[in-house]
């Protein structure tokens, strides 16, 4: 029985545990849970300040929580050893590392500590998303450096890919192209992917599933298909607020006291008992709707 | 536009600090002035108040009213031109000031004008001269000598001099405007690199290059012919000590040995400036032997510079380092996730003696510095004075090796408690060079020997307490999961 659940958990590529956190006494995470099952693409999204950056740095080892665990490929993520290191790759928001070498030289550095570095991809995406080669890091704009790093990742052919706004300072084609890649990567090699953003289109474009982060909490997680046939909103006049359910995602009160609430369907799959009253009414929510009434 | 308001602008150009330093150097340089001009008389009397306050005034004008050029260009690309108007005013409004300012010393009068704007005018071109330029001020008392002897021009307290100054003050004047309406215009397309003028570096506060240590700007404004060339041979698994300071940069990074003669060139460079500077000098006054005067310069100079560079080390490592430390998105994550480095003990201790080598190789190059100095050093008696300055390198040492220990250990010291590590550091280096000097000097102070004993003492003090702070720092850093954990 042991020898199974050990063998479970080295094949789940990353799952957190009760990981909380806080700077300077406020608190950015309370306690999140995130498993991530093989082959997915999870996107995290959440408003600036949220704690996603956290929650990724504290699921990589990068941040010591104040509690919780995280385990990669069934390792403890503090102690990783060099095979599951091999297996990962990262690409923080803005990178900025190593600015004194240029793209090749880079490459040529960090492939030597990869042993399935693809040295082929490396060149040719670079000359694809046409990044001089001998030109100093610290020299290049915030997109080509953002792009140098993906490449980076990505030749070291990660089995986990954990990618931190990837997007943000590439320009519409090359975030195409970059989101083609994750999908290929995660289709073709089974690549399992946590990339956090702001940009919801990326989401439904290749996520498979989406978590919702809001001041450190989860407050969703499920499938970027089943969002809208799981979630909705629910409106119900002044007069009828108190039927209310108690359990919803988000809750805004208007001006003139109707209320708005952000429901689930129960496991029998039925909406909420007030969404029957007369005069309540039921709107579908697309993936930046759903986004912004649980984050607002 | 009133005159409060003008007066007030300048408020705004600079840092708090840099302001500050500026506005302190000035008062202190004028006061010195009227102090002189009390105690001396005659053309001593204006020969002093005049170098005085022009000390004062080049360097209130260069590192504080010139970065009036910042706010302007600011402005003028932001299309305010009431502002970029209140700005030239306000600079006009303070020249006035300062050219009338030394009249009210007595002894100083109307003639001197034209000495006190050569000052003033030569401050302002200093700050927008290029960069690369300001290599050459080592030759600057040289140059003026020559050019006083060559041109027998008369001395400053002579009111012919006045004249000349004035004539040299207008010609001065017109090549400053020039260039500070061409800086004007050019706006953001300034140049960052060594064409750049120094006033561009006050943007950044302090003098600009302590605050950058560790940016990317800095490596974004040297020209492509002049980045070093790195040597990757080995780097990788096989080599974890080496692949660290390639992570680590900075002077960490192994170069080519190409790029290593470079930089003994340049250094040769920089130190044939002043040697040279030197040998004119004692040419021109045909006065002494000039190898000797050269080699007690080159000896003075040597052991100024063993001692002084000890806290200068100490700076660099910690502010290139604490950025690395500090930056999210940099080298840390990138290392904790990079394998083959090691894990375990084994890693930190690789990662603490590549921190700590090259600052500790630069420490024991000046101990080696100060020992080449006590075997040529002329005469005798000077083992025992020499003795006392060689504590200042080792004491430095242990400065660095506890500050070092504590930032890569994960228990970064606060900017207080450095800054108080650094001043006593610095009390002890001047106690080490000025006692011992006063005491077996050529005009020897007997009650200063009595003090000497303190020096060691007070070195040992220093690095106990250096000890427990390395100490700390490395417990510190064998309790953390892995050594590029985020503190």
């Amino acid at each position: 029985m042991n020898a199974m659940l050990r063998e479970t958990e080295s094949a789940t590529p990353l799952a957190a545990h009760g990981l909380a956190h806080c700077y300077e006494g406020s608190s950015v995470l309370s306690g999140v849970d995130l498993v991530l099952e093989p082959g997915s693409v999870l996107g995290l999204v959440g408003r600036n300040g949220a704690g996603k950056s956290t929650l990724i740095r504290a699921m990589l080892g990068l941040l010591k929580p104040l509690t919780g665990e995280t385990t990669i490929f069934g390792e403890p993520v503090l102690s990783l050893s060099d095979s599951t290191k091999a297996r990962i790759a990262y690409v923080p928001q803005q990178p900025d590392a190593l600015p004194w070498l240029n793209a090749q030289q880079m490459f040529d550095f960090v492939s030597r500590f990869y042993p399935r570095w693809d040295k082929a991809f490396a060149r040719q995406t670079l000359e694809r998303w046409q990044i001089q080669p001998h030109k100093l890091l610290a020299k290049l704009s915030p997109g080509e450096r953002q792009r140098v790093d993906l490449i980076r990742a990505l030749a070291s052919q990660p089995e986990l890919l954990v990618l931190d706004e990837p997007a943000a300072a590439l320009d519409p084609v090359a975030r195409r192209e970059l989101l083609r890649e994750v999908a290929l990567r995660a289709g073709e090699s089974g690549t399992t992917v946590l990339f956090s953003t702001h940009i919801v289109s990326d989401l439904e474009r290749v996520a498979s599933e989406v978590a919702f982060l809001h001041q450190g909490h989860l407050l969703m997680r499920c499938s970027v298909d089943e969002t809208k046939e799981r979630y909705a909103r629910l409106w119900l006049p002044a007069r009828m607020s108190a039927a209310a359910p108690t359990a919803s995602l988000s809750r805004r009160r208007h001006d003139d006291g109707s209320l708005s609430l952000v429901v689930e369907r129960d496991a029998q799959g039925q909406w909420p008992e007030a969404s029957k009253l007369a005069g309540a009414r039921v709107d579908a929510l697309g993936l930046e709707d759903l986004f912004v009434e649980i984050a607002e | 536009m009133n005159l409060w308001q003008l007066l007030h602008t300048p408020r705004y150009w600079t840092h708090a600090s840099l302001r500050w330093i500026a506005v302190i150097v000035f008062l202190l340089c004028t006061a010195a002035a009227i102090g002189w001009s009390l105690y001396a008389t005659g053309d001593k009397a204006v020969k002093g108040v005049l170098l005085f306050y022009g000390v004062g005034l080049v360097y209130i004008w260069s590192f504080f009213f010139s970065a009036g050029l910042l706010p302007a260009t600011d402005a003028r690309q932001l299309r305010l031109p009431g502002i970029e108007r209140q700005i030239h005013a306000s600079l006009l409004l303070y020249g006035v000031l300062s050219l009338l300012l030394p009249m009210l010393i007595p002894g100083i009068t109307i003639e001197s004008v034209g000495v006190v704007l050569l000052f003033l005018v030569g401050g302002v071109a200093f700050a927008l001269m290029p960069r690369y330029l300001a290599v050459l001020i080592a030759m600057t008392p040289s140059l003026l000598v020559a050019a006083w002897r060559r041109f027998d021009l008369p001395g400053i307290a002579d009111p012919r001099f006045g004249t000349w100054a004035a004539l040299a003050a207008l010609a001065l004047l017109l090549v400053t405007a020039w260039r500070w309406h061409r800086m004007l215009r050019a706006g953001s397309r300034m140049t960052n690199g060594w064409g750049s003028p120094i006033v561009l570096q006050l943007r950044s506060g302090s003098w600009g290059y302590w605050s950058n240590i560790g940016d990317n700007s800095l490596l974004r404004q040297r020209p492509d012919w002049m980045q070093p060339g790195i040597n990757l041979d080995g780097a990788g698994p096989t080599l974890p000590r080496k692949s660290l300071r390639v992570a680590l940069g900075g002077w960490y990074l192994p170069l080519t040995a190409r790029t290593y003669a470079g930089h003994i060139g340049l250094m040769l460079l920089i130190v044939a400036l002043p040697v040279a500077s030197t040998l004119l000098l004692v040419r021109l006054r045909g006065d002494g032997d000039a190898g000797s005067t050269l080699a007690g310069g080159m000896i003075g100079a040597l052991s100024s510079l063993a001692v002084m560079a000890g806290p200068m080390i100490c700076i660099f490592s910690l502010l290139w380092l604490g950025r690395r430390w500090r930056q999210a998105n940099a080298e840390m994550p990138l290392l904790a996730l990079l394998p083959g480095l090691g894990d375990g003990v084994q890693l930190k201790q690789r990662l603490l003696r590549t921190v700590l080598t090259m600052p500790l190789v630069l420490h024991a190059v000046a101990v080696l510095l100060l020992l080449l100095v006590m075997v040529f050093w002329p005469g005798d008696g000077h083992v025992s004075m020499l003795s006392f300055m060689l504590l200042a390198p080792l004491g430095c040492a242990g400065m660095t090796a506890a500050i070092l220990t504590n930032l890569v250990g994960g228990r970064r010291l606060p900017w207080l408690a450095n800054g108080a590590i650094f001043a006593v550091a610095s009390v002890l280096i001047f106690a080490s060079l000025l006692l011992p000097a006063l005491a077996h000097g050529r005009h020897p102070v007997p009650q200063v020997d009595a003090l000497l004993p303190a020096i060691p003492l007070a070195w040992l003090l220093f690095t106990g307490a250096m000890a427990w702070l390395w100490r700390r720092g490395w417990r510190g850093l064998m309790q953390l999961p892995h050594p590029f954990v985020a503190a």
